[in-house]
């Protein structure tokens, strides 16, 4: 079976290298801290000193970094992607990059002769490590045929989004979705709960009615209700995400009404020093907000 | 006589450089739009064919641009002016930019010992033409000092902000107060309007109370109130919606960039979009006023 160059092992990529090694793939490790590769190296994983060695050990190599400009560093940096890549060599970038910085980089991957898709993931740290992400790929399409038996290793929705970029803007547009119906959820029970109604017995409701959405029935109770805010995604990369998809708004002319208040609930947050905790821990600002507490007591629905 | 290579001779531009040939400047003049450049030349400017053409000979060099992008892009490169302009060349950005852009191409600029001002402007088109524009510079006490006599022939308020960037700081500090309030001002006198108040008796009250601002002062949206006002001229700009956005923009991707929240700077700069995609773009920036109009059904309320 290939084996498969991986940069990129934080929250997620680490489950996900994990997937591929599971599955038989031969994996060619890096990541600026090589510390948090050595429980793959521990499975049987190699560590490459830098980029530019996995690129000349592997024809397929994937990257999940923090952002663009981590990606421009794998790629474009001193002893980058771009310096070794190998002809007909396939870049699987998995960040949730921003789409015009994708753009500008397939054509320098292709100077090389080599090629770039994007392929960013939604699903979080469970999915990861279930292998039950969803993942959004822009490219040609034969490019993500070729791909495609090692991101089903990884994902169990692998969609073709459109050209390159395409993943990479779906991707922000998913999280703009997740994250603002996330915000006016926690917003809404808040109300709920003024008003009278128990929050866990408030998010019971909204999950039995048309304001259901994935934050009734998955981040309210895994990680509201009970305190945990451990969700595996930081607020940072949250608003990180939303004031990507405020710059497509903009870069489309479409007014954003809705889309700029979220990214500022966030931005008020990382002001107020969350930058760091889950984002599911928006609750806790809306919660200072509006003086109460939106967790469960004994005895609520489950 | 000193030497101006004028750089963006369209609605502002044009006027501007005119009122710098009028003070016995010499201007030869570039546009990226051949018919700007033939509207310059008949005004009496040396046409140039390119903007090295424009600045090789000029003491200063003045560039008048659409925004960030255009600005770096006439700077940089082979042909553009930091190559083009001879050693010790005084540049004065006028355009409304980022002012991160202006200090990345002061920078560049000073690497081949070119100076370097940011002077952007406010009044629109009919100061550009009366000469009276508030010019808000930033850059060197030397520098400014060198552009002065320029920026005198083209405005009737120049000052001296701070270092290079500051001038541009206080433009967008500027509009986005001057959006919001536009968005404000309409929004209050379509509710005085709906309980059936003289909007000329508010405007007279609110002209002596907390709510003053310039906009409604100068630049009223309500059509009739002030003479000089666009509205009262079926709304011709002026200043026009989709700049208003992009000026806004400007301020509300500085504040990213600075890690403040805003809430009210981004809800007016969607706002204007919205105006933009009813048909307003193009129209001075308060007819916002006219896309608030209520509506006319019966639903319940």
């Amino acid at each position: 079976m290939e084996t498969i160059g991986f940069i990129g092992l934080g929250n997620m990529g680490a489950p996900m290298a994990g997937r591929l090694l599971e599955a038989g793939h031969g994996l060619v490790l890096h990541d600026a801290r090589p510390s948090v590769a050595e429980p793959l190296v521990a499975r049987g994983a190699h560590w490459a000193d830098t980029p530019a060695a996995v690129a000349a050990a592997t024809r397929t190599v994937i990257t999940i970094v923090p952002s663009s400009h981590e990606v421009r560093l794998v790629f474009e940096g001193p002893q980058g992607l771009l310096s070794a890549l190998a002809p007909g060599a396939l870049c699987i970038e998995m960040t949730s990059a921003d789409p015009s910085a994708t753009r500008e980089l397939a054509p320098l991957v292709e100077a090389r002769g080599a090629h770039l898709i994007d392929a960013p993931v939604s699903g979080g740290v469970r999915g990861a490590t279930e292998g039950t992400l969803a993942i959004m790929v822009g490219g040609p399409a034969a490019l993500l045929e070729r791909a495609r038996p090692v991101l089903e290793r990884m994902g169990k929705n692998v969609f073709h989004a459109g050209p390159v970029g395409a993943g990479h803007a779906i991707k922000l547009v998913n999280n703009m979705c997740s994250g603002g119906i996330l915000a006016l959820t926690i917003e809404a029970v808040a109300v709920a709960a003024k008003a009278g109604v128990d929050p866990a017995r408030a998010v019971e409701i909204i999950q039995a009615s048309s304001g259901r959405s994935n934050a009734s029935d998955y981040k309210f109770p895994k990680f509201i209700l009970n305190g945990a805010f451990d969700a595996g995604f930081a607020i940072r990369l949250m608003l990180k995400d939303v004031d990507g998809y405020a710059r497509l708004a903009q870069e489309g002319g479409v007014p954003s009404l809705v889309g700029r208040a979220v990214t500022e609930i966030y931005r008020m947050a990382v002001a107020r020093g969350m930058a760091d905790l889950d984002h599911t821990a928006v609750a806790r600002l809306i919660e200072e907000w509006a003086g109460i507490e939106l967790r469960s007591k004994p005895g609520d629905p489950a | 006589m000193t030497r101006i290579g004028f750089i963006g001779v369209g609605t502002m531009g044009l006027p501007m450089a005119t009122n710098l040939l009028k003070k016995g400047f010499a201007v030869t003049a570039y546009d990226l739009n051949p018919e700007a450049v033939k509207a310059a030349a008949s005004a009496g400017m040396t046409a140039a064919a390119s903007a090295a053409e424009a600045v090789a000979g000029a003491d200063i060099v003045v560039t008048m641009l659409p925004s960030s992008p255009h600005v770096e892009a006439a700077y940089s490169g082979d042909g553009g002016v930091i190559n083009a302009a001879r050693k010790g060349t005084l540049c004065i950005d006028m355009s409304t930019v980022d002012p991160a852009a202006s200090r990345r191409v002061a920078a560049a600029a000073a690497e081949r010992g070119i100076r370097f001002v940011d002077a952007p402007v406010s009044g629109g088109t009919p100061r550009a033409i009366d000469g009276t524009l508030a010019i808000m510079v930033g850059g060197s006490a030397e520098d400014f000092q060198a552009a002065l006599a320029a920026l005198q022939a083209m405005g009737a308020n120049v000052i001296h902000v701070g270092p290079v960037g500051s001038g541009e700081v206080a433009k967008l500090c500027n509009n986005l107060i001057a959006g919001v309030a536009a968005v404000a001002v309409s929004e209050a006198f379509r509710i005085a309007e709906g309980f059936g108040v003289d909007p000329k008796v508010v405007t007279e009250v609110i002209a002596k109370s907390s709510g003053n601002t310039w906009v409604m002062e100068h630049m009223h949206p309500v059509p009739g109130l002030v003479a000089r006002a666009a509205s009262t001229n079926g709304y011709a700009p002026g200043f026009m919606t989709d700049l208003m956005c992009k000026d806004i923009g400007l301020a509300v991707d500085a504040a990213r960039n600075l890690r403040i929240p805003l809430f009210v700077a981004p809800a007016a700069q969607q706002v204007y979009r919205l105006a933009s995609s009813h048909g307003l773009a193009r129209k001075d920036f308060t007819s916002v006023y006219t896309f608030l109009k209520p509506s006319a059904g019966t639903a319940p309320v």
